[in-house]
């Protein structure tokens, strides 16, 4: 009787010890609030990625060498005088439309890319859900009914041709959600 | 001389009837008489915990009865109120519970030695409201800054129920004046969570786990034993 007595007194100390556990920090590999993937096509071979040249990208309202920083992979990407086919940018969480100036071919020595290429202004509008992920990550925003309007009407402006919605609902990274074609 | 000798006499003779007395009491067996009655308490830790911490407050009423021999029924009573602090969350929560079950005494005590090493099974039952106090919407991209949220919404009506071991000690410091610790390990059954949340801590279970149904807690107990009968341990 006391044996199994011991036992049980051992095994009751052993959970109470593993009580502080890993739930309370957040894992990199939690799905949390989704970053918006934007891949880029040929306008005139729609099916052919193309790489834009120099890409820098700035929110509308941010500082002026405030470029986008992507910090999902594994070294982290500034989007300035970025050369890549696709991009993964955030969308604002504390509002429903945000605002992006893309501009192509920026010039090495155009710190704020104001000076040197082609820009145009791209806003993304939503809805945001919020969902309840663990203690640790708290909560994160799912968007939904993405719609895009594009601004190309200036002077130093009109890279982009068309703009394409694949996914409305934006709640995961797994496939590109917008499509630039130019 | 003879004093000494008397002496020695006497001690002989005392000697000897004590000796025959024992093999007298041992012959129609000793009978302690076992108290039988009412144990009621307070668990000591938990007004001492909402002193010294002050995420916490609570209180707890503990209280048992012999029934047989080695077997009482015994109950837990109580209130808490809890904060939880995580990195991106911070939760209050505010309710009382009931404990239910029994007690098995797995010591043989000495002669009329009341002590006990025990082990329980406990249902443990809770209702309790809490309240999200701010949170963070997490994000891989700190680009547009931290966004922190402070609502303080409050769920109320939710409930949670659970099945508990305990194992513990019984100690008898003062004539009928009980000191018990014991350890606790809990199982959720089931539990009503408010939408789009979890419960994060439940008074009586205490915090819980995201990727498991247990739970542990401890208690220390003063309680006094009120005798109803008395009967013969055979």
């Amino acid at each position: 009787m006391n044996n199994k007595f011991y036992r049980l007194l051992f095994i009751a100390l052993i959970f109470s010890g593993v009580a502080c556990q890993r739930d309370d920090i957040c894992p990199e590999t939690t799905d949390t609030t989704p970053l918006l993937i934007i891949r880029f096509y040929e306008n005139e071979e729609p099916f052919d990625l193309q790489s834009p040249q120099n890409l820098s990208i700035r929110a509308i309202d941010s500082d002026s060498t405030d470029f986008v920083i992507n910090t999902g992979g594994n070294s982290p990407i500034r989007y300035f005088r970025f050369s890549g086919d696709s991009i993964a940018i955030p969308l604002k969480t504390n509002a429903d439309r945000t605002s992006y100036v893309f501009t192509l071919n920026t010039a090495a020595n155009d710190t704020t890319a104001r000076n040197s290429g082609i820009r145009d202004t791209l806003s993304f509008t939503y809805a945001r859900n919020e969902e309840y992920i663990n203690r640790a990550c708290a909560y994160k925003v799912n968007y939904v009914g993405l719609k895009t309007s594009l601004d190309n009407s200036g002077g130093d402006s009109g890279w982009i041709q068309d703009v394409e919605i694949e996914q409305t609902d934006i709640e995961d990274e797994n496939q590109a959600h917008v499509s630039i074609f130019f | 001389m003879y004093r000494y000798f008397s002496s020695l006499l006497m001690i002989l003779v005392l000697g000897i009837s004590a000796s025959a007395q024992q093999s007298a009491k041992a012959k129609d067996t000793v009978q302690y008489r076992e108290k039988y009655g009412i144990r009621a308490g307070v668990d000591l830790s938990k007004p001492l915990r909402s002193v010294l911490d002050d995420t916490y407050s609570g209180l707890e009423i503990v209280g048992d009865y012999r029934v047989y021999k080695n077997y009482y029924i015994a109950a837990e009573l109580g209130t808490e109120e809890r904060t939880f602090e995580g990195d991106n969350i911070q939760t209050f929560s505010s309710g009382s519970y009931i404990k239910v079950g029994g007690d098995y005494n797995a010591y043989e005590n000495w002669l009329d030695m009341q002590n006990a090493i025990f082990v329980g099974l406990r249902y443990g039952f809770a209702t309790f409201s809490q309240t999200l106090e701010n949170y963070r919407i997490y994000t891989s991209s700190d680009y547009f800054g931290p966004d922190f949220r402070e609502d303080n919404v409050e769920n109320t009506g939710l409930t949670a129920s659970w099945a508990e071991v305990m194992v513990g000690i019984k100690v008898e410091v003062l004539n009928n004046l009980f000191l018990s610790a014991n350890v606790q390990l809990k199982r959720r059954i089931g539990q009503k969570t408010p939408a789009n949340f979890d419960n994060l801590t439940i008074p009586g279970f205490g915090r819980t786990y995201d990727s498991s149904e247990f739970g542990a807690g401890f208690g220390y107990s003063i309680s006094y034993l009120i005798p109803f009968y008395k009967k013969a341990r055979n």
